[in-house]
């Protein structure tokens, strides 16, 4: 076994265990923990592709602003809703079900595919190629200027949405 | 080596899980953490085949890395705006659950 | 380098295949670097307990070994045999490993510091990157910190913290974008290379947000609103006691220094200096003499001002610094397209230029709009102050 396959197999069994915690922990505020640890074991299956850049704002975006919002909402919410109570509603059945048999069917399909168990070679390009590449294609017109531009407007939007919807608008 | 095939199913993986989290949890913060779970796992799967590309064709594939920051983007405009919703809804309600808010039932 | 040169044909003596190596000799790198850098930190203690006692008119620890310098050391083995106490109602996970999260997000740092000219930890491709992103898991350990230890001044301290840490991020990210501008790349060996001019020339008011942003995000005076005694005990370390708290001790005082060696890697050229490029070695002691000098002057604020106000806080960073950082980053976008062709003195000229103006306008703006305090005097009358001179007071014992 090579090092990249122990590295890989180590951080995806870290990163499914966390998002089982995720979802089945009755804490929220150990959830949320959980999910800063499968955040951080996808940031490096990240690196594992060779995608450096998106590995750093994963941890950046993700565990810097997305987690820690989720931790405050938490703790602003917790008092309501208390531990004991069960978290669950009662599909959970149902829902086990339904998700394995989706798993069958979507690794069914892919297998036959025939670049399916194409291995990944590692990258030559370690320098600054891929950041560039980005860069360019991000800020040029025959590329992606229009998404990107649109994402900005996104994110102005949600910026001004967030702060009208959360805003104390008086006592009624 | 590790081939495409493992980041296939891993990221299958953790999307069901985010899945399973989003159809079962009650309290919408929980809900919210599923989501950005399935996020992941759409973004693992895009940055393994723009990996994939980027070895088929020898020339650095841009539109995989694009649609990955804009998933990104997406995540962190849907985390701002779920819970300035969450926090809203508790504010009115004084609730968290996903089943009882219910305000625009007639 | 020669050494791990020669570790690597040991490893391979034995029959560990080349990548398995590579492995191991990262493993071994980074433990040596985080020792060294946490015995330093004794050091760092020692030196910062000194000047801040000599600036506040003190002798500082001077009772362990010539001019206290083992204080540290007996206030290590002290730590290291205390009992540790766990309060009860604590939230165990997250409180046993939010230490250890906080002092490895400020070791992390040192992975991408450029030694010398050979020696660096990872020339990572998205360094600057990288810097920001371990702040953000600092801010994880600090909220489980404060979490954890079932107590409400240490939760508002750790909310405090991570606010602030999250505020100052983005100056001090504008301004990193600034820097990757003018070097043409995210490696931090790369902006060193950049430097044949220190960015602090180029970028007077770039170093200046910077060091600002630094300070608060380090959480020192006059920053240290989440340590504020009066008004939250002792901040979120506050129910650990015995090796944690001096984890989060060391955590504290080592990233003060790894962020003076960060500022000097980023505006003063890192290891560059006369003669460096030829001795490796000399590299590094230009580095660790430029970090002192932020370092010290970091510590020279610290003992000089008073604490700001939260609200005074965020008024600096969203009012101030924010606006000037974007101001900043769009002036030398503009400035470096347009002077693009002409030599580097002139763009030189043009960017120092930009950077004074931008900050003798914030600064007359900020004058102009500065709400003056009442002084109110209470007691007219002159009063005697207490001199060994003042016959009023002379104390004939001597006082």
């Amino acid at each position: 076994m090579s090092v990249q396959q122990v590295i890989f197999i180590s951080f995806a069994l870290l990163t499914v265990f966390s998002a089982i915690m995720v979802v089945s922990l009755r804490n929220l505020f150990h959830a949320a923990l959980w999910l800063v640890l499968a955040l951080l074991g996808i940031a490096s299956l990240f690196a594992l592709l060779g995608a450096s850049f998106f590995a750093a704002v994963q941890i950046l975006v993700y565990i810097g602003a997305i987690a820690i919002l989720l931790i405050f909402a938490v703790m602003l919410t917790r008092n309501i809703m208390s531990d004991e109570v069960t978290q669950t509603n009662r599909a959970w059945g149902l829902a086990v079900l339904l998700v394995s048999v989706i798993f069958f069917i979507i690794i069914g399909q892919i297998s036959s595919w025939s670049g399916f168990s194409q291995p990944l070679s590692e990258f030559t390009y370690t320098g600054q190629e891929t950041i560039l590449a980005l860069g360019k294609g991000f800020v040029s017109p025959s590329g992606f200027a229009l998404p990107f531009e649109t994402a900005s407007v996104l994110l102005l939007a949600a910026l001004l949405g967030g702060v009208y919807i959360a805003m104390d608008k008086g006592k009624e | 080596m590790v081939s495409l095939s493992w980041y296939l199913i891993l990221a299958a993986v953790i999307f069901l899980i985010g899945v399973y989290g989003v159809i079962v949890r009650k309290n919408s913060i929980a809900i919210l953490m599923s989501v950005e779970l399935m996020l992941n796992a759409v973004n693992i799967n895009i940055l393994a085949f723009w990996h994939y590309n980027t070895q088929l064709n020898g020339v650095i594939d841009v539109s995989g890395m694009v649609f990955a920051a804009i998933v990104i983007i997406a995540a962190a405009a849907e985390a701002a705006v779920g819970f300035a919703l969450i926090i809203s809804v508790f504010r009115r309600k004084n609730s968290v659950v996903a089943a009882e808010m219910n305000i625009l039932k007639g | 380098m020669t050494i791990s040169k020669w570790l690597g044909g040991l490893l391979s003596n034995w029959g560990v295949n080349d990548s398995w190596s590579t492995f191991i000799l990262y493993l071994i790198g980074s433990a040596v670097l985080g020792t060294v850098a946490l015995l330093f930190t004794l050091l760092f203690i020692w030196a910062e307990r000194k000047i801040i006692g000599r600036l506040q008119d003190r002798y500082g620890p001077n009772r362990v070994g010539p001019w206290g310098i083992f204080q540290s050391v007996a206030d290590m083995v002290k730590i290291f045999i205390k009992e540790h106490i766990i309060p009860s109602g604590v939230d165990p996970g997250p409180y046993h490993l939010a230490p250890i999260i906080v002092v490895a997000s400020v070791l992390m740092v040192l992975a991408i510091v450029p030694l010398s000219t050979t020696l660096l930890g990872s020339d990572l491709n998205v360094a600057v990157l990288f810097l920001l992103a371990v702040g953000g898991l600092g801010e994880v350990g600090i909220i489980m910190a404060g979490w954890g230890s079932n107590n409400k001044y240490a939760l508002l301290s750790a909310f405090r913290a991570s606010a602030q840490m999250i505020s100052y991020e983005i100056p001090m990210a504008i301004v990193l974008l600034t820097i990757v501008i003018l070097s043409g790349s995210m490696s931090m060996n790369d902006i060193v290379l950049a430097q044949d001019i220190p960015f602090i020339i180029l970028l007077p008011l770039g170093a200046l947000i910077f060091f600002i942003a630094s300070i608060a995000e380090n959480g020192r005076a006059p920053f240290d609103l989440a340590e504020a005694e009066s008004e939250l005990v002792a901040g979120f370390n506050i129910e650990y006691s015995g090796l944690k708290f001096g984890m989060f001790y060391v955590a504290d005082f080592l990233r003060a220094f790894i962020s003076a060696v960060i500022f000097s890697t980023l505006f003063l050229g890192g290891w560059r200096g006369p003669g460096a490029e030829s001795i490796p070695a000399l590299g590094i002691v230009y580095l660790i003499i430029k970090s002192l000098l932020v370092w010290f002057l970091g510590v020279w604020i610290r003992g000089s001002l008073p604490r700001y106000r939260i609200d005074q806080m965020m008024k600096i960073n969203w009012k101030f610094l924010t606006p000037l950082a974007i101001l900043l980053l769009v002036v030398v976008m503009l400035a470096g397209k347009l002077v693009e062709s002409a030599g580097s003195t002139i763009q030189a000229f043009t960017l120092i230029g930009l950077n004074l103006i931008l900050l003798a306008i914030s600064m007359w703006i900020l004058r102009k709009n500065e709400t003056r305090v009442e002084i109110i005097e209470v007691g007219s009358r002159d009063r005697p102050v207490a001199r060994p001179d003042n016959i009023l007071t002379k104390n004939p014992r001597g006082g």
